[in-house]
């Protein structure tokens, strides 16, 4: 009896414990991200649907206003990659590469031009009116030279 | 110089002109459009190396390996895009045969591309898919039933033509098609030869035609299937054949998931054999292959196929001593790095009446 008494003591602060420890758990949960299409400032490229960039990044030719758009890899963040690959064109980074080098043997054309520098990639975007790449929203925002085309994923990192 | 010798000689001066040819032009054209970064990367030139080792043992006699054989080969491919025009070319090279496998010139209009020239004829979906591309392709050995013509194959893998090819989106279905016409292949008593590029004048190439259309979703892991019909005359340079009019048909199915792929295609061949003194002997037959690979870890897979032809005793694949009309095989995949693949491959086949075992190793690598 004087056990079961004992626990029941420690009971309250066995609550406050696990209240603290969900606190901490809920303030050290990634923050949402999200996942958009940018391109150029002044490009003119309206809103595509997502099964479009998957095409797009994956090969086929996929016209706007009568021009052919350009696909530009975002690689200045692994993160970002994983998440664009996984959610957008739903394959591995293995699997992407593979298909990019075979879709070329098969029918020409060219893979998709990889960027590791955020200022090289941007400045590309500026100087191609037909150029999409995707970034976080965050530096989307905050960088005037490009303007956001489609979100294309939302949720935590990670 | 005995004849032989010159043409043969000649032959190889002008291939190696003409792949000279092909990997500089990109290069020309990266050279006149360096003013613009994104016109400048709008070629791409890749190189397929390649060793092969295998040998072979007859399962009939039991005896020890009768053939170890070796194989080194390049497959040089290069590819450029002014405006809409769309250069292609192809050019493999081994111990055995240097061949100029594709070169095209295309014009792009939209989703469409209008191709002419020598191409992978879109029968099915192994052949265009992979063809020379080792690298590219899971197991060492092909499919019987796309065999290379000078492999002991069966049906034309190269036209000589127009073609037309594209895909368009409609809501999640992605719809793609090709259609092809132009000259197929000859049969001779070495089998298909196909148009030579390099030596156009050799041989007489009657028409072929294939259509091919495939669906596939754009939702993750959703399957690939397509159909395809082909109609080729093959005139034969041979005392006793005189023609054969070939009509196939089939199907394939391409389903993946995270960890695993399955590939699957059934073909209906129909031959008419024409003899010189002007009776028809029934070549049909029927074929298929299933092929299952499953992602053990990043580096690793495995892989297997089974191939199987109801009707092998006929008219035409009579014709077609080197045809492997029954194999199964197992495999493992090791990646090094992006670019490199090793492949271990056993299998059991049964063509021209033996049943054979071959075991191999290959080394393919995709630069840069």
């Amino acid at each position: 009896v004087e056990r079961r008494v004992s626990v029941n003591a420690k009971t309250p602060v066995l609550a406050t414990l696990l209240v603290v420890v969900n606190l901490c758990g809920v303030t050290r949960a990634a923050p949402e991200r999200v996942l958009v299409l940018v391109a150029g400032s002044s490009s003119t490229i309206a809103a595509l649907p997502q099964p479009e960039i998957r095409r797009l990044y994956l090969g086929a030719p996929v016209i706007r206003d009568g021009q052919a758009l350009e696909p530009l890899r975002n690689l200045s963040d692994r993160s970002l990659q994983e998440v664009f690959l996984q959610r957008v064109v739903f394959m591995s980074e293995r699997a992407y590469e593979h298909q990019i080098l075979s879709k070329v043997f098969r029918v020409g054309g060219k893979r998709p031009a990889t960027y590791y520098a955020s200022e090289e990639l941007v400045e590309a975007l500026r100087s191609s009116p037909n150029a999409v790449s995707y970034m976080w929203l965050d530096a989307a925002r905050t960088d005037w030279r490009v303007k956001v085309v489609a979100e294309l994923w939302r949720g935590s990192v990670e | 110089m005995p004849q032989s010798l010159r043409r043969s000689y000649e032959r190889t001066t002008w291939s190696s002109l003409v792949a000279l040819a092909l990997l500089s032009a990109p290069g020309a054209l990266l050279a006149q459009h360096s003013h613009d970064a994104h016109q400048a990367s709008g070629s791409e030139i890749l190189i397929f190396p390649k060793i092969d080792l295998w040998s072979t043992s007859d399962l009939d006699t039991q005896s020890p390996p009768y053939e170890r054989e070796s194989e080194a080969a390049v497959d040089l491919f290069a590819t450029a895009d002014v405006k809409h025009v769309r250069l292609l070319g192809e050019f493999f090279v081994s111990k055995t045969e240097h061949e100029l496998e594709r070169g095209q010139i295309g014009w792009q209009f939209g989703e469409t591309t209008f191709w002419f020239g020598r191409f992978h004829n879109p029968i099915g979906y192994h052949n265009p898919q992979f063809h020379h591309g080792a690298f590219l392709q899971t197991t060492i050995d092909r499919p019987g039933i796309v065999a290379f013509e000078d492999d002991g194959g069966v049906l034309p893998m190269h036209i000589m033509g127009f073609l037309v090819e594209g895909s368009h989106l409609f809501g999640h279905l992605e719809f793609a098609y090709s259609f092809a016409a132009g000259q197929g292949p000859e049969l001779s008593d070495k089998g298909l030869e196909p148009f030579d590029l390099l030596d156009p004048s050799a041989g007489a190439h009657e028409p072929a035609f294939t259509a091919r259309v495939s669906f596939r979703s754009t939702r993750r892991n959703a399957p690939e299937l397509g159909v395809f019909v082909n109609r080729s005359d093959i005139l034969a340079d041979r005392l006793d054949v005189h023609e054969v009019e070939q009509q196939n048909a089939g199907i394939y199915g391409v389903w993946e998931g995270a960890h695993w792929r399955v590939v699957s295609e059934l073909f209906d061949v129909r031959n008419d054999v024409i003899y010189p003194d002007g009776t028809t002997g029934n070549g049909d037959f029927a074929h298929g292959y299933a092929q299952a690979e499953y992602l053990l870890t990043d580096k690793w897979s495995l892989y297997s196929r089974i191939e199987r032809t109801a009707d092998v005793d006929n008219a035409y694949l009579r014709l077609m001593p080197g045809f492997v009309p029954k194999r199964e095989l197992v495999g493992a995949q090791y990646r090094i790095g992006k670019k490199h693949v090793l492949k271990f491959e056993t299998s059991e086949g049964h063509a021209s009446g033996d049943d054979f075992r071959t075991g191999s190793f290959s080394w393919s690598a995709a630069f840069p």
